[in-house]
């Protein structure tokens, strides 16, 4: 069974067509493509565990300063008025659209504060070399809210509303959409690693 | 010369990458490293697919009908803007890339997918074994370019909370924007539904 193991830790089965690869070793920040499919296969970590913390760290403040600055500013005869995230989601839940809030506030706010917790969780025991007690769980919930977080396309969304009321009002773009815009960043840097790299490490941790 | 998993006997962990031997399907087996459900290939992928896909078809008429906000001033009555109406205005304002980026979000973007996977599902049903490598890329296309279309579901909540001008002018989200929330949703979890590797399951493999 052992044996059996070790065998199967020097191969890869890429997720898009089935085909069984031998792993090869790969120098940091290289990638592999399949030979069959071309789909991305693996990828060497560019950073280590502890520079994947640190980023994850500087991501969760980024999103604690786009969540509650404003992300744009109106002018209308003297007066200024702003909006935050939050902001938007409770006038929608107002105005009786609740898909529509429960769905920004769902991929904007719950979505991505997940995935960064869940980050933390799964990097801060392995940057100081153990296996945390829930790396499993926050593996799982990452996988998830990978998925479902999209702050880049919401900073296209503010940009497309501010050029619609250019018009007839006086649009400031503020420093909660630029947060969003370096959040995007972050996120993508923090949650595009290799999973199954990560469960490697972590499993290379309690041999 | 290849060899797929599935001739070795082998399942991979959709969650972590272990592989395990000798995985039935029609059993229930956990992930030996991080007990995840293992199975060789996503269960009922292809009747998943087929039915989020009808649901979203049927969803995309209101949402493309009905409108998705409605502004309103003191001095006009309410008026109602639909999707490729709001594209048209963005076109005639004289802002033609954001028109086209918000035809491309609202508009290509759904139907491509649609289109997409029901032509994977029934290549997979009809066992084509031709142009698998392109079918494969189309996957590819769908999964990447999939969340882009929630874009105006985030437009008509930033102009809701922006627009209130002490009473004067107000802009409520209409019907049609919840609809089509709904299938950027459905599409999203369509594709997630469907399993690459049954496109190269029916193929001769060289």
């Amino acid at each position: 069974m052992v044996m059996e193991q070790r065998q199967h830790d020097r191969l890869i089965v890429c997720d898009h067509c089935d085909t069984v690869h031998r792993k090869p070793f790969l120098e940091r920040g290289m990638r592999t493509r399949c030979t069959r499919c071309r789909a991305p296969l693996e990828r060497a970590q560019r950073l280590d565990v502890r520079g994947m913390f640190a980023l994850t760290v500087a991501a969760l403040i980024v999103f604690a300063i786009a969540n509650w600055s404003p992300l744009a500013s109106i002018d209308v005869r003297g007066a200024r008025d702003d909006s935050t995230l939050w902001g938007a989601i409770v006038a929608s839940w107002d105005r009786r659209s609740f898909i529509v809030a429960a769905l920004t506030a769902l991929t904007l706010f719950f979505f991505p504060l997940l995935e960064l917790l869940a980050a933390l969780v799964v990097l801060a025991p392995l940057a100081r070399g153990v296996r945390g007690a829930h790396f499993a769980a926050g593996m799982h919930v990452l996988r998830i809210a990978r998925d479902w977080s999209m702050p880049e396309v919401f900073v296209l969304g503010t940009i497309v509303a501010v050029a619609k009321l250019g018009d007839i009002a006086t649009i400031h773009l503020r420093e909660g959409l630029f947060a969003f815009a370096a959040l995007t960043v972050l996120i993508t840097l923090v949650t595009s690693f290799d999973h199954a790299w990560l469960w490697d490490v972590a499993t290379e941790r309690d041999r | 010369m290849t060899v797929r998993a599935i001739e070795l006997d082998l399942a991979v962990c959709a969650v972590c990458g272990q592989m395990s031997r000798e995985v039935h399907d029609h059993e229930r087996h956990a992930c030996p490293r991080c007990g995840s459900a293992l199975h060789l290939r996503k269960p009922n992928s292809i009747e998943r697919t087929w039915a989020l896909l009808v649901a979203s078809v049927l969803l995309y008429i209101p949402a493309n009908l009905l409108p998705v906000m409605q502004t309103q001033t003191l001095l006009s009555r309410a008026e109602p803007h639909t999707i490729l109406g709001g594209v048209v205005e963005l076109w005639n304002d004289g802002s033609w890339y954001l028109a086209a980026i918000v035809f491309i979000a609202s508009v290509v973007v759904p139907i491509l997918k649609i289109s997409i996977l029901a032509l994977l599902a029934l290549g997979v049903q009809r066992r084509w074994t031709s142009r698998l490598y392109q079918r494969a890329v189309l996957y590819r296309v769908v999964e990447a370019v999939g969340h882009w279309s929630m874009l105006d579901v985030y437009v008509i909540a930033i102009l809701v909370a922006l627009v209130h001008f002490g009473g004067l002018a107000e802009v409520l989200p209409g019907p049609g924007i919840a609809a089509f929330a709904a299938v950027v949703v459905m599409t999203m979890l369509a594709s997630a539904s469907f399993d690459p590797r049954l496109i190269f399951d029916a193929g001769d493999w060289p």
